[in-house]
This record gives structure tokens, sequence and C-alpha cells, in this order.
């Protein structure tokens, strides 16, 4: 039988799986920590109790999803723009401190707008400098909070 | 209790206060018409904004834009079927054939006058309940605050949707995030897998704006190819006074639905909306007409949803109870503004719980009049590209972390919670339980082990103890109940195929 990747039943069951071994691997570091100090539970206890709970339902959950779970897509086209955007955003989290917060803003908010299919030029210059700017004006000119500056140094100071 | 009310509305008609106050209901009424964007979303999202604010006026713009929200929510499901927010899903079945039958101003004025009644009512509510349940559960100690814990944490069965395993992992999954970092009791380093970053643990903020906000995007964007359109010729008529006096009964019921399903953690807007429609047509001598466009079919679930608003702050403010994501922001913005949720919030900042009291009172009038100002006007808010949304809610949420503490790491953290909680929306696994816990976590941690110090390792002791008894049984029902009611419905499901 051929594994169907995007189904509701493959990705709930490799959900189980995946949190029932971190819920071991959890469990298995607490090891090295304190059951008990000065007559109280040390901070070993409440760790293993959530943990043994979530191991269990955690297998039970993979065990039952197998049998009872639809086998209905879960991604759809929808989905890869959706992954697409992450992508984005992890650039954009990559870029703050050596682009600077404000110019990578824009430069994020200018090529999603474009990936999720705006091809206004008026709407997408317009956003991506109006936004960084209104907000540079909110938080950096009136909540006074240093945001990295980057490329923008010369003109905005470190 | 009449002289810090008084000193309350005195507080919240300081000009600041009331103006985040007013922009807090128009947030909300504009983020709320956004189909997609949660009540909670909204919230979380202005939450790094109070950084700077003080408390009382933090409390009073986040529970403002609550407020609007609430109300918002139904526009869109009026105009173009589409719940707003989760609150507004039975708004939808009248509300919308209103619409299509030509009259979504009197379908609006049939949501906005009820939510504006049903706010009012939930906060006389909230401060006739408030103040002596606070008063009385200044006798908690730690087994009671344990059991308080273990109770809210029970809630995850009642927000899980069909799968109670999925609630309990969601928890779970909140539950760990707390843990990471160093033990308030001993010092010692949990879960920081030698990474000094986390000593400190994860900050709260950064995990609510993730859990919340970034799913949503993320389920927008899946949603971007489908366009939303306003219906044509339109009638600007209001409700006649014989459509008004219809509303009257269906108001004071939908209130009163609101507020009882509000106190009872994990029963928020959505189950109060549903109660409040189907008691309404059973009540209705014309039940066969709801759903083709019948004016209480709006008021009723509109005016539970907004009493739902005061109902919920009660165990919220005076027990440290978060009932709903909402309401886990809402702690958050206590945490973070130094102030400890629960009855000594009533003891040492009564002005700021009283300024609350007073702000919601006047929020709920400045809804009826930005309401009815903006009645055809926020209709236009459906019309924004998500395209556009979706993107400048994600740099919002990114400048937003980073403002609270100027801290990268809290940046990456939305983004890992979000991405979490994007999975966990595609697998069914609900996020409310997820966010109950990170508020929970450490109070049922914490004051376990202080019962445990104070009656030297005895575990029996502590729990026959009458308050704690009493919410651990609670506990027990509120958690297996609705796994029971699940599993009884699936068999019965079952055998009739």
């Amino acid at each position: 039988m051929k594994l169907k990747l995007n189904s509701r039943r493959t990705l709930t069951v490799a959900a189980g799986v995946l949190l029932a071994a971190a819920s071991a691997f959890l469990l298995w570091d607490t090891r090295g920590l304190p059951t008990g100090l000065h007559g109280a539970p040390g901070p070993a206890v409440w760790p293993r109790i959530v943990f043994v709970v979530t191991l269990v339902v955690a297998i039970y959950l993979a065990i039952g999803a197998a049998r009872t779970e639809s086998d209905a897509p879960v991604g759809s086209v929808g989905t890869r723009y959706a992954i697409a955007f992450i992508i984005l955003a992890i650039l954009y989290l990559v870029g703050i401190e050596s682009v600077g917060f404000f110019l990578i803003t824009g430069l994020f908010l200018a090529a999603s707008m474009w990936l999720l299919g705006l091809r206004s030029w008026k709407m997408l210059a317009g956003v991506a400098i109006g936004f960084p700017l209104i907000s540079y004006l909110i938080f950096v000119q009136l909540a006074h909070t240093d945001f990295p500056v980057g490329l923008l140094a010369p003109l905005l100071g470190s | 209790m009449f002289e810090h009310l008084l000193a309350g509305f005195a507080g919240a008609v300081i000009p600041h206060n009331l103006l985040f106050m007013v922009v807090g209901v128009a947030i909300g009424i504009f983020g709320g018409a956004m189909p997609g964007v949660a009540a909670s979303t909204i919230i979380a999202l202005l939450l790094p904004f109070t950084f700077g604010m003080p408390a009382d006026t933090s409390l009073i713009l986040l529970t403002a834009s609550y407020v609007g929200a609430e109300y918002g929510g139904s526009i869109s499901a009026i105009f173009i079927n589409t719940p707003g927010t989760p609150g507004a899903i039975m708004t939808t079945l009248d509300g919308y054939q209103m619409t299509k039958r030509g009259f979504p101003v009197k379908a609006l004025c049939a949501s906005l006058v009820p939510s504006t009644i049903g706010g009012l009512v939930g906060n006389i509510a909230l401060i006739l309940i408030a103040v002596p349940l606070a008063n009385f559960a200044l006798r908690f100690g730690p087994s009671e605050y344990f059991a308080l814990g273990v109770f809210g944490l029970s809630i995850v069965a009642t927000l899980t949707g069909d799968d109670w395993r999925k609630g309990v992992l969601a928890a779970g999954i909140g539950l760990f995030l707390v843990m990471i970092g160093t033990d308030q009791m001993t010092g010692y380093p949990r879960f920081t897998f030698g990474r000094g970053e986390l000593l400190g643990g994860v900050s709260l903020v950064p995990m609510l704006i993730g859990f919340l906000a970034l799913p949503e995007v993320l389920l927008m964007i899946e949603e971007i190819g489908e366009k939303t359109a306003l219906p044509q010729k339109l009638s600007h008529a209001f409700p006649t006074w014989q459509e008004w006096k219809a509303t009257i009964p269906a108001t004071i019921r939908g209130s009163l639905i609101g507020i009882a399903m509000g106190t009872i953690p994990g029963h928020g807007s959505t189950i109060s909306s549903i109660i409040a429609y189907n008691e309404e047509r059973r009540a209705s001598k014309h039940p066969e007409k709801f759903g083709t466009g019948v004016i209480e079919g709006v008021a009723a679930p509109e005016a539970a949803n907004n009493a739902v608003v005061g109902g919920s702050l009660i165990p919220t403010l005076t027990l440290g109870i978060p009932g709903s994501g909402s309401m886990a922001v809402l702690l958050g913005a206590l945490t973070l503004h130094g102030l400890e949720p629960g009855p000594g919030l009533f003891q040492h900042n009564a002005d700021v719980i009283f300024n609350l009291f007073a702000s919601q009172f006047l929020a709920n009038i400045a809804l009826l009049v930005i309401g009815l100002i903006g009645m055809t006007w926020w209709v236009r808010v459906i019309e924004v590209p998500r395209a556009v949304l979706a993107p400048c809610i994600v740099a919002l949420c990114f400048i937003g972390a980073y403002s609270v503490s100027g801290n990268l790491w809290d940046v990456g953290t939305v983004l890992v919670c979000g991405i979490i909680g994007y999975g966990m929306r595609k697998l069914n696994f609900p996020i409310a339980p997820a966010v109950l816990a990170l508020i929970l976590g450490n109070i049922a941690e914490y004051n376990y082990r202080r019962m445990l110090l104070v009656s030297g390792g005895d575990l029996l002791e502590p729990l026959m103890h009458p308050i704690t008894a009493i919410f651990l049984v609670l506990a027990v029902i509120t958690f297996v109940w609705p796994i029971y009611r699940h599993w009884k419905t699936v068999r019965r499901q079952s055998s009739a195929a």
C-alpha cells in the first residue's frame, strides 16, 4: 500500500508519533533534575506528570488516527502560498539585524503582497513605504523604541 | 464599592483613557469586521502597543477592543455571510438573509443595539459579582489555587472540538513552553538545552501573538483567491417600532445567557451565541421563520456575545482563570504590567479594576455611537484585499514583539509559535488549550509544589479542603462530561450507520 502524504490520517499519525517522541525525550531530559528538595516536590515532578500524560495521549492519538481519521487531503493550492509566505517571513526575520527593521519590513510587504497576487504598483508602493514609515513614527519617534537600522544607519543613525 | 466605582468613572474619563477607549472600540469594530480576524487576535496584536502605557489605560484599550470586535464580527456576517469573529456565527443565519432581502441597516441595528445592551448588562453583572467573589477568593491558599489551576486546565475538553486527545496535547505544548527556563522555586534550569537565552523562559507576549495571530493570517492566505462580493441595491431603512419591540425580549434573554456562559471558563462567545439563538427560536411563536431573516435571530446571539465580555472578565480578574484566548491575552497584559491576576488585584490595585469597570460601561456607549456613525462605512473594511491585510498583520506581529523587549529572539518566538499553531490548525488541534496552558501552567505547578511544601509532603490532607475538593470535582466533571457526551454521540452515529 502506497503511503499518501497529503492525508489527514497520515499527518495526524505523524503528529501523534512526533509528540510521543518529544514527550519521551523531554521525560528523559528530566533525569538531571531533582525530584524533591527540602520536603517539597522538585522541578522534575510537574514535567514528569505532564509528559507521562502527553506521551500516553499522543500514542493513543496516533493509534486512533490510523484507524479512524479520514484520508482527506490537508494541503491545497492555498497551502503552497502559505508555505511560501512562511519562507518570506523567515527571510524577514533573518534580515532584520543586517538590513534593518524598517527597510526589511518594506521589502517583506512588497514581496509578500506580490506573492499573494497584488499587482497594483500604487498599492504595492503605498503599503511598502507607508506601513514602515508609520511604524517608524509610532515606535521610534513616539514610543522611543530602538530598532535595528541596518543599511539605513547612515540615514537614521545607529 | 460605590465610592470606588465613582472614582473609577473619574479615572475612565481622563482624556487619555477616554481616547484609548474610543480608539479600542474603533479598532475592535474594524478588526472584527475583517473575516478571519478573531477578537483574541486583535487583542494579541494590540498587546505590544500597550507596553509603555499605564496599566489601567492598557486594560481599557484591550477590553474596549474586545467589546468592539464582538460587534464588528456581525458586520461581515450580515453583509457577506461570513462571521468576522467566531461569536458572530449565528448572526449569519438571519442577518445575511435580511441583507439579501435588502435590509442590511435593519440587521446592523438589530446587532448594534442588543450588542450595546448585552455589553452593559454584562458589565453590571461583572461589577456586582466580581467584588464579592474576589473577597471570597482572598481565603484561598496554595491548595485552592492548585485546584483552580487544574479546573482551568480541565476546560480543554470543552475547547477541543471533535477530539479531546488533540486538546490535551495542545495543552501539553503550552505547559511545556512555560516550563522552559529557570525554575522559580529552586533556581534549576529546565529544558534550556544549554542556551542562555532560554534561562529567563520564553516570553509570554510573543507566544500569545504567535499562537493567536499568525495561524489566522496563514489560513487567510489559503483563501486568498476567494473574492468577497457585496450585495447591490441596499435599503437604508431602520427597524420599525414593531421590529424594535420584537428585539427586546430577545436582547434580555441573550444577555442573561451571555453572562452565564461567560462566567464559565471555556464557554466563550461562540457557544453563548449558539445557545441564545436556539433558545430564542424555542421561545418564539414562529420558530419556523428563523433562518429566513428574523430580527430576533440577530438580536439574541449579538446580545449574548457582547454580554460574554463582562461575564468572562469575572473569573479572569477575580480568580486569574482565563476562560478563552482573549482573556488569556488580557491576563498576559496584567502580568506585563507587573499586576498579579486574582483576588489580590482587587486589594492592591482597586483603582485599575474600577477604572476598567467604568470604562467598560463607557465603551459600550461608545460602541453604540461609533457603530451608528459608521454603520455603512464599516462595511468597506470587508473590501480591504487580504493580500494587503495578511502581510501587514505579520509585520505588525514582528514589530510588536520586538518593541516589548527589543529582543530578536522574541520575533523568532512569534514565528515558531505561529508555524506550530498553523500546523495545529491544519490538523484540527485547537489553539485555545495551548494558550490557556501558557497562563495556567505556572499557577497549577507552583501552587501544587507550595501546597505539598506546606503540608509536609502529604497529598491527601490539602486536597480534602472543601473549596479545593469542590474545584477538583468540578475539574473532573468538566473534563470528563464533554468526552463522555462526544463518545455517546459517536456511538449513536455508528450504531445508526
